[in-house]
C-alpha cells in the first residue's frame, strides 16, 4: 500500500558562491518512514534538512511538508515538525531543566502540560540527576540528551534529526535507537541525516546516499547490499562500490 | 513573548549580583560624581535661575538609563545570535516580532525602575525639587520614547555585529562619546565649532532638554515654547528607529524561514 508523502523535493538545487552545493535533488518520505540521508562531511545533509525545514530557500525546486509549500507557510508547519539540530541551539546560562521550560513556553505549550512532559523526559534521557545543572557545564553527551529530549517536548508529525547522537556513548546511543525505533513504530516520521554507517542500518527503512550534492542511490539497507553482493556487503563496501573511495573513510 | 520574558527574570532578574550591578552604578554617578562635583561647581546657570549642580545633573542620570538600553540589548542580542538562541526561536512557534517586543518590554520596564529608584532617591534625601504631574508624565512619556529609540538600535546592532571585538568597538566609539556629547553632564549652549552640530543631533541631549525642564518644575508655557522642537526631533528619532527595527526583524523572520 502506497504511504501518505510526507516530504516531497522535487529538483532541488543550491548554491553556496557560485558552488553547486545541491545539484537536483528528488526525494520523498512517506508516513511512518525513517528516511536516512548519508554521505561523509560536506555532502550536503545539513543543507537539505535546513531547506526542507524552512531555514534556507533553494535557488530552485520545490519543497513539500505535509503537502504544503514550505516557503509558503513555513509557521503552520513549525508547529508540527521537531527538529534536533546539529549545533548545539540551547541557553548555556539556562539549567538543563529550565532550557526545556524555555523551548516549552517558546513552543507555546500549557504550564502543566509541559512540567509532566519535562518530569518524564528528563527521566526517559537519564537527565534527572543533573536537572539543575547549568547547561555550560554539562558534558557533550548530556548536551546532546538534552537536545533530543527537547525535541519530544511537544507532539509532532515529522521529526528531522541532523547527527542526533554525535558525542554519545555507545550504551545511550543504543537506548536512544530504541527509543527512536519505538516512536517510528507508533507512526512518527523521521528524516535523518547521519554518517554513522550503524545508525543508518539501524534505523532506516530508506538510506539515500548523497555525495557532492548528489544523491547516488536510494533504497532499503538490504536492497542496497544485495546490489552489491548477495552474502556479507556492508553498506561501506556499498558506498565504495559507487566509486566514492574516499568519502568511505569519512563514514564511521 | 512571555517565553523571553520569563527567561529574562530567570537569568537575570532573580540573581542577586545582576541586581547589584544595575542597581549601584546610577547611585555611584549620583554620589561619586554628582554629589562631589557639586562641591567643586555649587551653582549652574539654568532657565534664568542658579541651582545646584547636582540638580542639574539628576534629571540627566535619568537620562542616561534609558540611553543605557542600547548597550545593554545590543549585549543581549548579539549573544543570543552568537550562542544560536535566535536560531532556536527560530525553530518555534514563537515569532521573532515576539521576541523583539519581549527583549524590549523586559529591557524598558529595567530602565524605567532603575529611573523611578534614582528620582525617589533624589526627592526624598536630596531635597530635589519635586515636579508637579504634568511634569512627571511628561518626563514619562519622553524616558519611554528615549528608550524605545536606544532599545531598537541597540537591536539593530545586535543583529548585525558578528563578532565580540566589533561589539566592543561599537561600545567605545558609539556609546561612550555619545554621552559626553550631549546635556547630560553640563549646559552645552556655547559648545564649540563641530561639537555643537553633533550635539545638537544627539537624541540624548533632546531627551535632556525635555525631561530636565520638566522636572525641575519649569512653567508650562515657558516649557512648551522652548522645547517642541526637541520633542519634534524626539519623536523623528522614534519612528526612524521603530521602522528600522521593524524592517530589521521582517528581514530576519524571512531569512530564517
Amino acid at each position: 500500500m502506497q504511504r501518505q508523502k510526507m516530504i516531497g523535493v522535487s529538483k532541488l538545487v543550491k548554491c553556496y558562491n557560485g558552488r553547486k552545493v545541491l545539484n537536483t535533488i528528488d526525494l520523498e518520505v512517506g508516513k511512518g518512514e525513517c528516511f536516512c540521508l548519508l554521505g561523509p562531511n560536506g555532502a550536503g545533509k545539513t543543507t537539505i534538512v535546513k531547506i526542507i525545514t524552512g531555514f534556507e530557500r533553494p535557488d530552485s525546486g520545490r519543497i513539500e511538508v505535509l503537502g504544503r509549500d514550505v516557503g509558503a507557510c513555513s509557521q503552520y508547519l513549525k508547529g508540527r515538525i521537531n527538529i534536533i539540530p546539529q549545533q548545539p541551539t540551547l541557553d548555556p546560562f539556562l539549567t538543563i531543566a529550565e532550557n526545556l521550560v524555555f523551548y516549552g513556553m517558546l513552543q507555546k505549550i500549557p504550564g502543566r502540560v509541559l512540567r509532566v512532559q519535562i518530569d518524564k523526559l528528563l527521566e526517559l534521557f537519564s537527565l534527572s540527576q543533573i536537572r539543575n545543572q547549568v547547561t555550560f557545564h554539562a558534558s557533550g553527551g548530556e548536551v546532546q540528551r538534552l537536545l533530543v529530549a527537547r525535541a519530544f517536548l511537544k507532539p509532532g508529525d515529522i521529526l528531522f534529526m541532523d547527527e542526533p547522537t554525535s558525542g554519545i556513548d555507545i550504551l545511550f546511543k543504543n537506548r536512544l535507537w530504541s527509543i527512536f525505533n519505538d516512536m517510528k513504530r507508533d507512526g512518527l516520521t523521521i528524516f535523518l541525516n547521519t554518517h554513522d554507517l550503524n545508525e543508518a542500518e539501524v534505523l532506516s527503512d530508506r538510506i539515500a546516499f548523497l555525495f557532492n550534492g548528489r544523491i547516488l542511490a536510494v533504497d532499503t539497507p538490504q536492497n542496497l547490499k544485495r546490489s552489491i553482493d548477495a552474502g556479507q556487503a556492508t553498506l561501506n563496501d556499498v558506498f565504495r562500490k559507487m566509486g566514492v573511495e574516499d568519502a568511505g573513510d569519512n563514514l564511521a | 513573548m512571555r517565553a523571553i520574558i520569563w527567561r529574562e527574570i530567570r537569568l537575570h532578574y532573580s540573581k542577586a549580583y545582576w541586581l547589584v550591578s544595575n542597581f549601584m552604578p546610577p547611585f555611584f554617578y549620583l554620589l561619586f560624581f554628582g554629589y562631589l562635583f557639586s562641591a567643586v561647581f555649587q551653582k549652574v546657570a539654568f532657565e534664568n535661575r542658579n541651582i545646584s549642580y547636582l540638580h542639574f545633573f539628576i534629571p540627566g542620570l535619568i537620562v542616561m538609563q534609558s540611553f543605557l538600553t542600547l548597550p545593554y540589548a545590543l549585549s543581549l542580542v548579539n549573544l543570543d545570535r552568537r550562542v544560536k538562541i535566535i536560531d532556536m526561536i527560530h525553530m518555534t512557534a514563537t515569532s521573532f516580532h515576539e521576541y523583539f517586543s519581549g527583549r524590549m518590554i523586559s529591557i524598558q520596564v529595567l530602565a524605567l525602575v532603575k529611573a523611578m529608584i534614582l528620582w525617589v532617591v533624589a526627592v526624598s534625601m536630596m531635597h530635589m525639587i519635586s515636579a508637579g504631574v504634568a511634569g512627571i508624565v511628561i518626563a514619562l512619556v519622553v524616558f519611554v520614547i528615549s528608550t524605545f529609540i536606544w532599545f531598537c538600535v541597540g537591536f539593530i546592532l545586535g543583529l548585525v555585529i558578528k563578532t565580540e571585538d566589533a561589539r566592543d568597538i561599537v561600545m567605545q566609539f558609539l556609546a561612550l562619546p555619545l554621552t559626553f556629547l550631549s546635556n547630560i553632564y553640563y549646559p552645552v549652549m556655547t559648545a564649540p565649532g563641530l561639537l555643537k552640530y553633533a550635539i545638537a543631533a544627539n537624541p540624548l541631549t533632546h531627551a535632556t532638554n525635555l525631561i530636565r525642564p520638566a522636572l525641575l518644575n519649569c512653567p508650562t508655557a515657558e516649557y512648551i515654547g522652548k522645547n517642541y522642537i526637541s520633542f519634534l526631533v524626539l519623536l523623528a528619532y522614534f519612528i526612524v528607529s521603530g521602522i528600522l527595527a521593524l524592517v530589521m526583524v521582517r528581514q530576519w523572520s524571512a531569512k530564517k524561514g
